[in-house]
């Protein structure tokens, strides 16, 4: 490793069980989301209809939420570099700024669940409303699931208890981006593509 | 001077993927035809999950391992939906209802 890799090196140095254990779960993740976004392209390439069921999403809202989701990972990242280096007290806030952006996400989300809801678009009305609710629902249970890991992590910074186990902050950082990086793909696979 | 260094590379992979966000949003403005569009999108979405995955991820560090666990179902998904998509556009398209072989019955 050169003199400028180690500058930008934030992860631990080994390949520790942990890593190597999160690493496999994302493999697994991998292979659930590819299966359901093959299916879901799979089938977009003979229903064309589904452009102008596409057309009903709020554009504005899933972009306004893939900003959101940046700026959260962003703030892991920031928190994955101050527990690292044992600066206790940034650690706590952006753990927390990670989370209220997370909750916010899914503010986002319910928000257009409900307005979907309201216009009669349910998972049973189409295959493309079944799609667009499995998608976005299993991504939202992710978020969900990451939300809980991250604030047990600012659970244990506020009580001073995170310093033995400052690299699961890294290892949920990891998470976090994979879920991000998800959503990278789902945005415009689901509202922007003809 | 490690933490300024990390930070700010954080910091400058955060604005990169803002303004690709934007880009994103801002495609369907631009009125392509639909495969120019479509590659546009996946085009831009490749290289934001490629900084993700390399900046964020550290996958640029990981070790042989990790790439192989990671890669494989990336490659197993792409093989399908290559060799699927024209099975599956063929038989929507060219094997209609009426001249599909008779299941029987």
């Amino acid at each position: 490793m050169s003199h400028s890799e180690e500058v930008y090196y934030s992860g631990p140095v080994g390949l520790t069980p942990g890593r190597l254990g999160l690493w496999a779960l994302i493999a697994s993740e991998i292979v659930l989301f590819a299966g359901l976004l093959g299916s879901y392209l799979l089938l977009k390439t003979v229903r064309p209809d589904w452009v102008t069921q596409a057309a009903h999403l709020n554009i504005w809202a899933g972009a306004l939420n893939s900003l959101i989701l940046l700026s959260s990972n962003f703030f892991m990242m920031k928190a994955s570099t101050a527990a690292e280096e044992s600066r206790n007290e940034d650690t706590k806030r952006f753990l927390a700024l990670t989370i209220l952006l997370g909750l916010a996400f899914l503010g986002v989300k319910a928000f257009e669940y409900s307005a979907e809801f309201h216009h009669g678009f349910f998972p049973s009305t189409s295959s493309f409303w079944s799609f667009y609710f499995l998608l976005t629902g299993v991504h939202g249970l992710h978020i969900i699931g990451g939300l809980v890991a991250i604030s047990l992590l600012l659970f244990k910074a506020l009580s001073n208890t995170l310093e033995p186990m400052k690299g699961r902050v890294f290892l949920t950082g990891l998470y976090w981006s994979f879920v991000e990086l998800v959503w990278i793909f789902l945005f415009p696979l689901l509202y922007l593509m003809k | 001077m490690q933490a300024k260094a990390g930070s700010s590379n954080h910091t400058m992979i955060y604005g990169l993927l803002v303004v690709l966000a934007i880009v994103t949003v801002a495609l369907p403005f631009l009125h392509l035809d639909k495969i120019a569009h479509n590659v546009a999108l996946f085009s831009v979405a490749a290289f934001m999950a490629a900084l993700v995955g390399l900046q964020y991820m550290n996958l640029k560090m990981e070790g042989p391992l990790v790439l192989w666990l990671v890669g494989i179902p990336f490659v197993l998904f792409a093989v399908l939906v290559v060799i699927l998509i024209p099975e599956f556009v063929w038989h929507h398209t060219i094997l209609t209802p009426s001249t599909a072989p008779p299941t029987g019955h």
